[in-house]
């Protein structure tokens, strides 16, 4: 690992002090608010939590340590190591990751296109250098370089049509959400489908797309079209700044009084130290979103104080087993979850620490891989007839 | 109503026109017979724009397409938009 890739994990292993500790710049307004979420699930139930500052020693602990592996980053973590705050207070930059990559080249023909605009060359530079997603400014900075450029033949369709389509997830650890999804889509299989009734799960590309301003409204859409208020749980997989972690919606159609089966949101995840807190803004505006789109009457105000809480869950011990921590986590909740359940009477029984061991957790993957396995060999075709036709 | 003129209507209804829409917007028309796996169209896509089929998602109404789908079966339309999404992949702390 190179002292720099070393200087940037510090760097944003420290970042989520600054949740706690608002920053001075960038929006104190959105950041109080920011603030005050975060406290109303701890203040109204403080039990099983982990405690934000617990959280912070933890990191602390971490930065201290010269335990590489455990805090590996990959180089894609240059995006993420934008503070907390920054993050939140852009839209979440996933995209941005390959988009900054896979840029120069179009932005280079962009460029020829229309030198005059050599102020959106530094932008796009400090974008990568000061590690601040920008994908709005970014987004606006495009359109105005094409309106600029009339001759519209230095802009090949065809040059811009790859932006960020270039990059390859098979040279990156970890797991991707096309086996993601298939291998979810054979965990759903083995459970008895009375039991898997009272559960549905949202497609894991859904939330990162979700995120991007561009789709946000599309994926509303395609959620509000599976009718989830009315399962009793419902699995969110995230998977953001290359890192899967886990949403699980509880009740969420049922009164936010109610004593029995409140609504309340758990999120599970495999890196603690990476504060899985940096989700929850993210996460609010996606419910609120969700509670609009479905013309729900709760306000958002009450919205805002359906608990979120982070179990302590098992840990992963390296850099690339998230994904199969959130499968494993799905299936053991689709498993043993309580028919009813409600988080004022604290966290099920099962969601401990000690809930599964790793020798658990290998032996459930390898049986994964071996019943979704053979589904998974991608379909070479030859294109040799006239089914398929590109219209131009 | 005599199978000649029968055919003839059915003929233009064999194939329809799909948009293939990038996650950056950019659009892609295809015209592909009804009862053509979707394959070949991923394929004819990603083959144009010279990606990995592997890296993308297709989506019909946010649901993810299988290869071995066809137009029939999904009851496309015409017209109709399908998303080819990045996969992302999640390994720790990026």
């Amino acid at each position: 690992m190179s002292k720099r890739k070393r200087g940037v994990r510090m760097k944003s292993i420290n970042n989520p002090l600054a949740l706690h500790n608002p920053p001075e710049s960038s929006g104190p307004e959105i950041a109080k608010h920011q603030q005050d979420n975060i406290h109303i699930p701890a203040d109204q139930n403080l039990k099983g939590i982990n405690v934000p500052e617990k959280m912070s020693s933890f990191n602390q602990n971490c930065s201290l340590s010269k335990d590489v592996r455990r805090c590996q980053k990959s180089e894609r973590g240059l995006q993420t190591s934008a503070t907390d705050q920054e993050r939140v207070n852009t839209e979440f930059p996933s995209w941005s990751h390959f988009r900054t990559r896979s840029r120069p080249p179009t932005q280079k023909n962009k460029m020829t296109a229309d030198t005059s605009h050599s102020e959106a060359l530094p932008q796009q530079a400090s974008c990568c250098s000061q590690l601040k997603p920008q994908p709005d400014s970014r987004k606006r900075r495009k359109s105005k370089i094409t309106a600029d450029t009339t001759d519209s033949e230095v802009i090949p369709q065809r040059a811009s049509r790859s932006h960020g389509q270039s990059r390859r997830n098979n040279s990156q650890k970890g797991l991707g959400s096309s086996k993601f999804e298939l291998y979810l889509e054979s965990i759903w299989k083995w459970h008895p489908e009375d039991r898997r009734n009272a559960f549905t799960y949202l497609d894991s590309l859904w939330f990162s797309l979700y995120s991007e301003r561009s789709h946000k409204a599309k994926v509303l859409n395609w959620i509000t079209k599976k009718k989830i208020f009315s399962k009793k749980y419902i699995f969110v997989p995230i998977v953001l700044w290359s890192h899967w972690s886990l949403l699980i919606f509880c009740n969420l159609g049922e009164s936010l009084q109610s004593k029995a089966r409140s609504p309340c949101m758990l999120l599970l995840d495999s890196l603690h130290m990476a504060s899985p807190e940096r989700f929850e803004p993210g996460i609010r505006k996606f419910v609120i979103d969700l509670f609009k789109a479905e013309q729900r009457p709760e306000t958002k105000d009450q919205i805002m104080k359906i608990p979120l809480m982070i179990p302590k869950v098992p840990q992963q011990r390296n850099d690339e087993d998230c994904g199969n921590f959130v499968l494993y986590y799905i299936n053991l909740f689709l498993e043993s979850a309580p028919e009813d359940f409600s988080i004022s009477k604290g966290y099920p029984y099962f969601m401990t620490e000690g809930w599964f061991t790793l020798e658990q957790l290998e032996c459930f993957f390898q049986e994964l891989q071996s019943t979704a396995g053979n589904t998974l060999d991608s379909n070479e075709c030859l294109l040799d007839d006239g089914d398929v036709m590109c219209i131009d | 109503m005599s199978g000649v003129t029968q055919e003839d209507d059915k003929k233009p209804a064999d194939h329809i026109n799909l948009k293939v829409k990038s996650q950056d917007g950019n659009e892609v028309f295809f015209r592909i017979k009804r009862s053509t796996q979707l394959k070949k169209l991923m394929n004819a896509y990603c083959d144009r724009q010279s990606i990995d089929l592997n890296a993308i998602a297709f989506l019909f109404d946010g649901r993810r397409l299988r290869p071995d789908q066809t137009p029939d079966e999904l009851e496309m339309d015409e017209g109709d938009e399908i998303d080819a999404m990045l996969h992302q992949t999640g390994g720790s702390l990026a």
